[in-house]
């Protein structure tokens, strides 16, 4: 077991949190966190409620990650048990964040995002200068 | 190779932060590992440009 902390934090402040985002307060052993986006963005509002899938292969395919069975040397010597902090103001935790006040033990996170723009008609294009 | 980490005393005043988003971490304590991983796709064949018609609707 490695050494770790007691985190001290005298006040928390989030406004939003929102689509499985957590505030996790406490230590943890093991996070594993992950977030499929499609937007779709539209030059008007239109919204048909039925599109989208998640087929593609920026969604289907693996990220592969390291294995954790690398043997490293590590000596960690901690001068003061805490870690102090005042204050934390977050405006806003979405896609799948997480706020962790405590000491964990392995982190893996993933983001995968497929981004769509529909244009209406194509733009005159701009002249270039001689 | 030996690395030797010595942590001495922290005490942080505020920490404002706007937004945490896409399998982000705050994390105020310790850790042994973290992995991250993220992809982002917006290829050409993404920009549509054309009619009104639903984009690869489901079933």
């Amino acid at each position: 077991m490695f050494q770790r902390r007691i985190s001290h934090v005298n006040r928390l402040n989030v406004d939003t949190l929102i689509f499985s985002s957590t505030i996790q307060l406490g230590d943890t052993k093991f996070i594993d966190s992950t977030n499929y986006t499609f937007a779709l963005q539209r030059e008007q509002e239109l919204f048909y409620g039925n599109e989208g899938t998640f087929n593609d292969p920026v969604f289907t395919e693996d990220i592969l990650f390291a294995p954790l069975d690398e043997s490293f040397a590590l000596n960690t010597t901690h001068t003061s048990p805490f870690i102090h902090i005042d204050f934390i103001d977050i405006g806003g935790v979405t896609a799948s964040s997480i706020i962790h006040i405590g000491s964990t033990q392995d982190v893996r996170m993933q983001a995968k995002i497929k981004n769509i723009r529909h244009l209406f008609a194509e733009r005159e294009r701009r002249r270039q200068p001689r | 190779m030996i690395f030797n980490v010595v942590n001495k005393d922290i005490c942080v005043g505020s920490i404002k932060i706007r937004a945490i988003a896409s399998s982000s971490l705050l994390l105020v304590g310790d850790t042994k590992t973290i992995q991250l991983a993220s992809a982002f796709d917006t290829p050409p064949e993404s920009l549509i440009v054309g009619p009104l018609v639903s984009v690869a609707p489901k079933g």
